[in-house]
């Protein structure tokens, strides 16, 4: 943190216990304006705990949390002027309209009558709903739900934007447009989002906390974890091919580095048959090449080939027993 | 008082766009329109309708208030049932409660919305006070002592709805638990005559049936506003207060 800064989010030794079982467990960290920060971890790990704490929907057992410089505890009306919260679960009133709820939003939210519709119909188009404004939420897709949910955490340009599993059930070309508007939104915010994967909007986290059974497990950059997770984790290569494919997935499966080959999915007619699957690559160094190579030397098409982040689960596993080991959590 | 306001509209916005709100309307008038025609058309005992005279209307007036609480009893609950348990089975009391609102707003706006549509749903009762005054000279103070009794009754017992939505899990659970809450403070006053003096003058005064009963029959008491409203702020601060304990656990006033 820079000398002088405010950090958008400081949590100190936050604690949050459910009975005797610690779901939230002495955990620290700050985020900066400016900042996007990706809190990771398995399902159950406390992601959520941690959110609704933050957003002030759930009161820690113990610890502290600032946000913009006001305790939660203390202050919370000020801190929720200043928070846009997407919960896990997206909170739409159904039976309204996506513009009407977002004015609903507005208004609970404080955004002065005078430019309550100019904020509105900004995080309409922000979030991609301009077709679906007039649309009653109900009628809406999966996808369009989760970008009402995300429009209603942005309709007051909050300080502070907490996002809880913001990708969830959005297709490909909308976890990208997510992507980019976090990027919009970051110069001016303080960002932190939940996920129990790699992949998704990944690229644009500028820091990763990696937590399981509410305690930290690691906090660093995007870059230093694949860096251990090159030394560490299996690799996962997911690599589509057409041509001579049962000759291809036969020398893929007894390639030397390929510890197995997962998910196998047969596309395409009898004619033009496709495979797709995961080779599961285990030592040192990159397979792609390796896999590529076997797929073109037993006359098979490659198609595409890209690597997967791994499991989270597994993850955790590589790196609880190494205990926090970034050194300074923010 | 916007986030009230827009809470309120939103409320009520809810209740007017579902159809289950028509469909408790409909119920009570047709429950409400049978009473009014038993007791104004066919009631063989006392003095009816066909007596023709203030007396006779004002009798139907009071009689039919008494029976009618007894509908509001059974179908307020189903009303409020939903108003904040609806909001935990959507998850949308998430957003409320991490909006920078306080408690009470939350509550106040949606209790004041279920009263709006309280009275939305008195309001068709106007024809059968239209027909005793024109054919049976009720007097307008009567038509105000009973609608006044009526919507401070009905706030009562939307208040208690609230409060039991406040607390329970499911809208079901919230429904009966303000029923049953309900009929104890409706029917304590019954058992007045037999208490010794001090418990009987008690649980009468503890009884909303009993100061309902003095409103809609045109004797008009400050005690039993007083006491009406008193019920209704007792099950609100209730609500808030429960709100507060069961999720958020912020400090009292915030």
């Amino acid at each position: 943190m820079m000398a002088g800064v405010i950090p958008g989010i400081e949590v100190r030794s936050l604690t949050r216990a459910y009975g005797n079982r610690l779901a939230v467990d002495a955990l620290s960290f700050e985020v900066c304006k400016g900042e996007i920060v990706g809190l990771l971890g398995p399902n159950g790990a406390g992601k959520t705990s941690v959110m609704r704490i933050l957003a002030g929907f759930a009161p820690p057992t113990s610890g502290s949390v600032r946000i913009a410089g006001f305790d939660i505890s203390e202050h919370p009306l000020e801190v929720k002027r200043r928070i846009g919260y997407l919960p896990e679960r997206p909170p739409l009133y159904r039976e309204m309209s996506v513009r009407s709820f977002l004015m609903f939003a507005a208004e609970l939210k404080g955004v002065p009558s005078a430019r309550r519709r100019s904020s509105v119909e900004k995080a309409i188009e922000r979030c991609g709903l301009k077709e679906a404004a007039g649309r009653l939420i109900e009628r809406l897709g999966r996808s369009y739900r989760q970008r009402v949910a995300l429009a209603q955490a942005l309709v007051h340009e909050p300080e502070v934007i907490l996002l809880d599993e913001p990708v969830a059930g959005l297709d490909a070309p909308h976890v990208q447009g997510v992507g980019s508007l976090l990027r919009e939104l970051a110069p001016s915010a303080a960002i932190l989002l939940t996920s129990h994967s790699l992949g998704d909007v990944a690229d644009t986290w500028r820091r990763v906390i990696l937590i399981s059974k509410g305690k930290l497990l690691i906090a660093d950059t995007p870059e230093g974890l694949r860096a251990r997770l090159c030394r560490q984790a299996k690799r996962r290569i997911r690599v589509e091919f057409a041509g001579a494919v049962d000759a291809v997935a036969k020398a893929l499966a007894a390639l030397p580095g390929v510890a197995a080959l997962e998910a196998v999915r047969r596309l395409g007619t009898g004619q033009a048959p496709r495979i797709q699957c995961l080779a599961v690559c285990e030592g040192p160094g990159d397979c792609r090449n390796a896999v590529a190579r076997c797929v073109v030397e037993n006359r098979g098409d490659l198609l595409s080939l890209s690597e997967e982040p791994p499991p989270i689960e597994e993850l955790v596993d590589l790196l609880a027993p190494q205990g926090v080991s970034a050194g300074t959590p923010s | 008082m916007k986030e009230t306001c827009a809470i309120f509209k939103r409320q009520v916005g809810s209740l007017f766009r579902s159809p289950f709100a028509y469909a408790t309307i409909a119920l009570y008038l047709l429950c409400s329109g049978f009473i009014f025609y038993h007791i104004a058309f066919a009631e063989v005992k006392g003095p009816g309708l066909a007596s023709a005279n203030q007396a006779g209307a004002s009798h139907v007036w009071c009689e039919f208030w008494r029976a009618s609480g007894w509908i509001l009893v059974l179908v307020l609950p189903l009303v409020s049932m939903g108003s904040i348990a609806g909001e935990k089975a959507a998850g949308t009391i998430e957003l409320l409660l991490t909006c920078p609102v306080r408690l009470w707003q939350i509550v106040v706006g949606k209790y004041l919305g279920l009263v709006a549509f309280l009275a939305a749903m008195l309001a068709p009762t106007g024809v059968m006070a239209a027909i005793l005054c024109r054919y049976g000279d009720l007097a307008g103070t009567e038509v105000v002592s009973g609608y006044l009794g009526a919507l401070l009754f009905g706030a009562a017992a939307l208040s208690v709805g609230v409060f039991t939505s406040s607390l329970a899990r499911t809208q079901a659970g919230a429904g009966l638990a303000a029923f049953a809450v309900l009929a104890v403070f409706c029917s304590v006053g019954f058992l007045g005559p037999y208490l010794p003096a001090v418990g009987g003058d008690l649980v009468r005064y503890l009884s909303i049936g009993e100061h309902y009963g003095h409103l809609v029959s045109g004797d008009v008491g400050l005690g039993d506003i007083v006491y009406l409203i008193s019920f209704a702020v007792f099950f609100l601060v209730a609500a808030a207060e429960s709100l507060r304990i069961l999720w958020t656990g912020v400090k009292w006033g915030q």
